[in-house]
C-alpha cells in the first residue's frame, strides 16, 4: 500500500512537471514574439489545444509505459535497499548474538582457566608436601638404620672384647690353680666339692 | 626289635657273663671291671688302633694278636675275651659289654660301681668319706670306686654311675665362669 501511494505521488509529480512545461511553452513563444501586456499571459487556443493534446498523449504514454517502469525500478530499488537493511539488521543481530556468545565463552574459558590454575596449584602443593614428607621419612629411616648398625657394631665389639677377657681370665685362673695347688689342697677341694655336690641317685 | 639287635644283645650278655664268672672264680670282679674300662678308653682314644681293629681286611689272627700285645698285663680271661671280640669283629660293641659287665657285677655283689676322676690320687680318708656319702645315696649298698687320675680337670672331682654324672671339676667350673663372663650384658652404659 505504501509503495503504491509512493508510485501515485511520483506520477502526479511527473504530470505536473509535464503540464508546467507545456504551459510555459506558449508564454515563451509569446515572449519571443515580443508582445506586451496581459495578453501575453493568455494562451492562444491554436497553440494551446495541440499542446494540451500533446501533453495528454505524453502523459498517457508516460502513465502507461514510463511510470510503471520507473516505479517498478524504484520499487525494486526500494526493496533491494530494504532487504539490504533487513539483512544488515539481521547480520547486526547475529553479530551481537555471536559477540554475546563469544563473551560468554570467553568468560567461561576464563573461569575454567582460573579453575585449572587453582587445581594445578593445589596439586603442586600436595605433590610438594608429599615429596617433602617422603624425603623426611627416608632421611629418618636412614638415620634409624645407621643408629641400629652402629649399635650392633658396638655390641659385637663389646661381646668380642668380653669374650676375649673371659677367655684370658679363665686361662690365667686355670694355670694358677693347676700350678699352685698342692696335693693336700686338691684333696680339700675334692672333699668340699663332694660335700656340695648333689646325689648321683637323684632322679 | 630286629633279630640282629637281639643277637647282638645276647652276644653282649654272653661276653659279660663269661667274664664275670671267670672274675668271680678269681675274686677280682672289680679289677676286671676296671681293666675293661681301661681297654675301652684305650681303644676309643686311639684312632689308629680303633681303625686297625675295625678293619675287616686285616686277618682276624692279626687283630687278636694286636689286642693280646696291647693288653698283655690285663687279666688272662679278659685278654682272651678281647682277642675273641677282635677276631669276630665284635670290638665295636665293647662299650656295651663293659656296661653289661658293670651291671652284672653290681648285681652279683650287691654293690654300686662309681667312676671317679680327680686331678690327684685320693687318699684313704677321702676315699672312705666318699664311699660313705655315696653309700647313703644308694640305700646303704657297698660302693666300689673306679678311680682315674686326670690332671686336665685341674682339680675337683667327676663322678659317674649308671649313665648319670656329677661334674664338680675345676675345669668345668672355669668353663661355666667363662660362659657367664662372655654372655652377661655389659653394664655401666650412660
Amino acid at each position: 500500500m505504501k509503495a503504491k501511494s509512493a508510485t501515485g505521488r511520483n506520477a502526479l509529480l511527473v504530470s505536473l512537471l509535464a503540464s508546467g512545461l507545456s504551459l510555459a511553452m506558449p508564454v515563451l513563444a509569446l515572449a519571443e514574439e515580443g508582445g506586451g501586456g496581459f495578453s501575453l499571459l493568455i494562451p492562444k487556443m491554436g497553440e494551446f489545444i495541440p499542446t494540451l493534446i500533446a501533453f495528454i498523449i505524453i502523459w498517457i504514454i508516460l502513465a502507461k509505459v514510463g511510470w510503471p517502469m520507473i516505479t517498478g525500478m524504484l520499487d525494486e530499488r526500494e526493496k533491494t535497499i530494504k532487504d539490504s537493511l533487513e539483512q544488515a539488521e539481521q547480520a547486526k543481530i547475529q553479530s551481537e548474538q555471536l559477540l554475546a556468545e563469544h563473551k560468554a565463552q570467553l568468560d567461561e574459558a576464563r573461569v575454567e582457566a582460573a579453575q585449572i590454575i587453582a587445581n594445578a596449584k593445589e596439586a603442586g602443593e600436595a605433590l610438594k608436601a608429599d615429596i617433602t614428607a617422603k624425603a623426611q621419612q627416608e632421611s629418618a629411616d636412614m638415620i634409624a638404620k645407621a643408629h641400629l648398625a652402629i649399635e650392633a657394631e658396638k655390641k659385637a665389639a663389646i661381646a668380642d672384647l668380653q669374650s676375649s677377657v673371659a677367655d684370658l681370665s679363665v686361662s690365667v685362673a686355670g694355670r694358677l690353680i693347676g700350678e699352685n695347688l698342692s696335693d693336700d689342697e686338691h684333696l680339700k677341694l675334692i672333699e668340699r666339692y663332694v660335700a656340695e655336690a648333689g646325689s648321683l641317685d637323684a632322679n | 626289635m630286629p633279630i640282629n639287635r637281639i643277637l647282638i644283645k645276647a652276644q653282649v650278655a654272653t661276653y659279660a657273663n663269661v667274664l664275670l664268672e671267670a672274675a668271680r672264680n678269681k675274686g677280682n670282679i672289680f679289677e676286671v671291671n676296671s681293666q675293661l674300662e681301661q681297654a675301652l678308653h684305650t681303644i676309643r682314644g686311639n684312632m689308629n688302633l680303633r681303625d686297625a681293629l675295625a678293619d675287616t681286611t686285616t686277618p682276624a689272627e692279626v687283630r687278636a694278636n694286636i689286642v693280646k700285645e696291647i693288653f698283655k698285663d690285663f687279666d688272662p680271661a679278659l685278654i682272651k675275651a678281647l682277642a675273641l671280640m677282635a677276631e669276630r669283629e665284635f670290638i665295636d660293641h665293647l662299650s656295651r659289654v663293659c656296661e653289661a659287665y658293670t651291671l652284672a657285677a653290681e648285681e652279683a655283689t650287691d654293690s654300686i660301681v662309681i667312676d671317679v676322676t680327680t686331678a690327684v690320687e685320693l687318699n684313704d680318708e677321702l676315699r672312705t668319706k666318699l664311699k660313705d656319702r655315696l653309700s647313703a645315696q644308694y640305700d646303704g649298698k657297698d660302693i666300689v670306686l673306679q678311680e682315674h687320675v686326670d690332671k686336665s680337670i685341674l682339680g675337683g672331682i667327676i663322678m659317674s654311675a649308671h649313665g648319670k654324672l656329677i661334674d664338680a671339676s675345676v675345669i668345668s667350673q672355669l668353663e661355666n665362669a667363662r660362659l657367664v663372663l662372655s654372655t652377661v650384658p655389659a653394664g655401666g652404659e650412660a
